[in-house]
C-alpha cells in the first residue's frame, strides 16, 4: 500500500512516499507565506522522485502547525502522534523523544506500541528552537550547517543573560562588537537551547532511551549539549531526523 | 563670565534610541537630540551630547553638570553620576505634571510600568525585560513583515474597523501569524490594528492587579504612536495625559532635573 504524509512545520514543509514500511522518496522545502503551493510541490515532487502516480496513494495525512492548508490530505493529525509512530517505526525501545522544529519544541512519551502516552509543546515563546538558530547563524553570517561543530570547538561557552530571541540577536551583536570569539557565543547559545529542551522534558518523567527529531537534531551543538545535561546518549536514527513527522503521518495514513 | 547661569544636561542611553536633554535653572528645555544608538553605549552618549550642544549653540562649559540614565548609562566620562531610567521618568512626568502618579513606558526593548507617589519619588514598579513581547522591538519587528514604516503602523491601525485577532503573544510566533493572516487576504489595516490590541493586552498582563491611580501618562518611543496610544487606553479602560514635551525625551528629562537638584544642593552646602 503506498501512502504520503506532508508535515507541513513553521519554517520547512516536508512530504514522504511510503510502500508499507518501506520509505520511497521524501522533499524538504522551505515555507514562505504560500503555504498552500508548497504543499502541492513537494508532494509532486515526491511522487516523481518515488516514481508513483497520484493515484497510487491510498492515503494521505498531513500534520504540523500548518496541516490545514493540505487540501489533498483527508485526515490532519497533530504533530506529536506523528513523531511518535516514526520514532517507533525506527525503534521499539525509544522512550521518549524530542522534537526540535523551527518555532515549536516538544517533548513525548512513547509507549510500546508507538502511541503517545504524554507530551508538552511550547507554543507561547519560540526561544530554544531552530528560528533561533537561524537567526543566529544570520547575524553571525556563518552558515547554519556550521553552527554545530563551530559551537563544539569553544573551551570557554559565554554566558547569555537573554532568553527572547529578539533579544539575544542584539545581545550576540553586542558580544561580537566587543571581540567575543564566535565560537564561545554559539557555545552559549547552543547551551541555552539545550536548556530549554531538558527544563522541559524534565517536567516529564524521563528515562532513556532518548531520540532528537526534528531539524535541529542535525545539528551537532544541541545533540552534545543534551547529552550533556541529561547524562544519556540519543539514539541515532538512520532517517533524516527532520521528516520524522512526515514518515509518522504516512505511516498513520495506511491505518486509515 | 563667571556668572553665567549654569545649564544642565541629561543622557538617556536606551536599547534603540539615545536621547540628550539640556536645560536651564528653571527646568525649561534649550536643547534636545535623538540619535538612533550606535553599537558601544559611550559612543552613542557622546553623539547625543554633543549633537545637542551643537545644534543650540551651547558650549560645552556651560553644562554645570550632566546626569546619564538608560541600559547604557555606566561608563559616561561627561556624566557626574547615574541615575535608573526609572526614577528619571518618574521624576521627569512629576515635574511637568505634578498630578502624575502612573507611568506607563514603552519603550524599545522593555515595558515599565512605574507608581510615583506626589513628591514624584518612586513608590512601586513592574517590568517587563525578559521578552520582547510588549516592547517597541515587537512592533518594529511586525512593521517590517507588513512592508510599512513604523512611523506609520499606529496611524494605519486606526483607519481600521475590524481588527484582526491575534493569538500569539511572543513576537517570533506573531510574525509568523502575520503572513499567514497575509495570505488568507487580511487588509494591512486590520493585521496592524490586532498587532497594537495584541501587545496593548500584553501590557495589561503586565499591570496585572496593581491600581492604575491617576492621573497616568504614557511615555517612551511607544507613546508616539497613536495606535498604540489608544489600544492601551482601551485595554486598561484608562485615559493619558498629554506631557508638555516629547514623551520619548523623558527619561533624558527626568535625568537632567536630576543634575540639577543635585547642583542646587551642593552650591547650597558651599554658601
Amino acid at each position: 500500500m503506498i501512502t504520503a504524509g506532508i508535515d507541513i512545520g513553521t519554517r520547512s514543509a516536508k512530504a514522504v512516499i511510503l510502500n508499507g514500511h518501506k520509505i520511497l522518496a521524501s522533499e524538504v522545502r522551505a515555507v514562505n507565506n504560500t503555504v498552500h503551493k508548497v504543499s502541492c510541490e513537494i508532494l509532486k515532487k515526491s511522487l516523481q522522485k518515488a516514481r508513483v502516480s497520484k493515484w497510487k496513494l491510498s492515503g494521505v495525512v498531513s500534520t504540523g502547525y500548518g496541516a490545514g492548508s493540505v487540501k489533498i490530505a483527508k485526515k490532519k493529525l497533530p504533530s506529536p502522534f506523528c513523531i511518535a509512530k516514526a520514532v517507533n517505526y525506527i525503534d521499539k525501545n525509544i522512550n521518549y523523544a524530542i522534537d526540535i522544529g523551527g518555532l515549536i519544541t516538544s517533548s513525548i512519551s512513547i509507549g510500546r506500541d508507538g502511541c503517545v502516552i504524554d507530551y508538552l509543546e511550547n507554543e507561547k515563546c519560540a526561544s530554544g528552537s531552530g528560528r533561533f538558530l537561524e537567526m543566529i547563524s544570520d547575524a553571525l553570517e556563518i552558515g547554519i550547517e556550521d553552527i554545530g561543530p563551530l559551537s563544539l570547538m569553544s573551551n570557554t561557552p559565554l554566558r547569555m543573560s537573554r532568553q527572547c530571541i529578539v533579544f539575544a540577536e542584539s545581545e550576540v551583536i553586542s558580544h561580537v562588537n566587543s571581540g567575543e570569539e564566535p565560537a564561545d557565543i554559539l557555545a552559549g547559545l547552543h547551551k541555552s537551547i539545550a536548556e530549554r529542551a531538558v527544563s522541559q522534558i524534565k517536567r516529564m518523567d524521563f528515562s532513556p532511551p532518548l531520540a532528537i527529531t526534528g531539524g535541529v537534531a542535525k545539528n551537532t551543538g544541541i545533540v552534545h549539549y543534551l547529552e550533556k545535561f541529561l547524562d544519556t546518549t540519543v539514539f541515532p536514527i538512520k532517517e533524516d531526523p527532520q521528516i520524522m513527522g512526515a514518515i509518522g503521518a504516512a505511516l498513520l495514513a495506511a491505518n486509515r | 563670565m563667571l556668572n553665567e547661569e549654569k545649564l544642565f544636561a541629561g543622557v538617556d542611553v536606551g536599547s534603540n534610541t539615545a536621547e540628550a536633554c539640556i536645560l536651564d535653572q528653571d527646568g525649561n528645555i534649550k536643547a534636545s537630540h535623538i540619535i538612533p544608538v550606535r553599537p558601544v553605549p559611550e559612543k552613542s552618549a557622546k553623539e547625543v551630547f554633543y549633537l545637542s550642544l551643537a545644534s543650540s549653540g551651547i558650549r560645552k562649559e556651560q553644562i554645570g553638570l550632566c546626569f546619564s540614565t538608560g541600559y547604557g548609562r555606566n561608563n559616561i566620562y561627561f556624566s557626574e553620576d547615574n541615575v535608573s531610567e526609572i526614577s528619571c521618568h518618574g521624576r521627569g512626568a512629576h515635574f511637568l505634571n505634578n498630578r502624575i502618579r502612573t507611568i506607563v513606558d514603552v519603550g524599545g526593548q522593555d515595558c515599565k510600568v512605574i507608581r510615583i507617589d506626589r513628591n514624584g519619588f518612586l513608590e512601586d514598579f513592574t517590568m517587563n525585560d525578559k521578552c520582547a513581547a510588549g516592547a517597541g522591538r515587537f512592533l518594529e519587528l511586525m512593521a517590517k513583515k507588513l512592508d510599512v514604516d513604523i512611523s506609520e503602523l499606529g496611524k494605519l491601525s486606526i483607519k481600521s474597523k475590524r481588527p484582526v485577532k491575534f493569538s500569539s503573544t511572543c513576537a517570533i510566533f506573531a510574525e509568523i501569524e502575520l503572513l499567514q493572516k497575509l495570505y488568507y487576504g487580511k487588509k494591512k489595516k486590520d493585521i496592524a490594528a490586532g498587532i497594537h490590541i495584541a501587545m496593548a493586552r500584553r501590557i495589561k498582563s503586565l499591570v496585572g492587579r496593581t491600581v492604575l491611580k491617576e492621573e497616568l501618562c504614557l511615555t517612551g518611543g511607544g507613546s508616539k504612536n497613536i495606535g498604540m496610544v489608544r489600544a492601551i487606553e482601551h485595554e486598561l479602560n484608562v485615559r493619558f495625559r498629554a506631557l508638555p514635551i516629547d514623551p520619548q525625551l523623558i527619561g533624558a528629562f527626568g535625568a537632567a532635573i536630576f543634575a540639577r537638584d543635585s547642583w542646587f544642593m551642593s552650591e547650597r552646602q558651599v554658601s
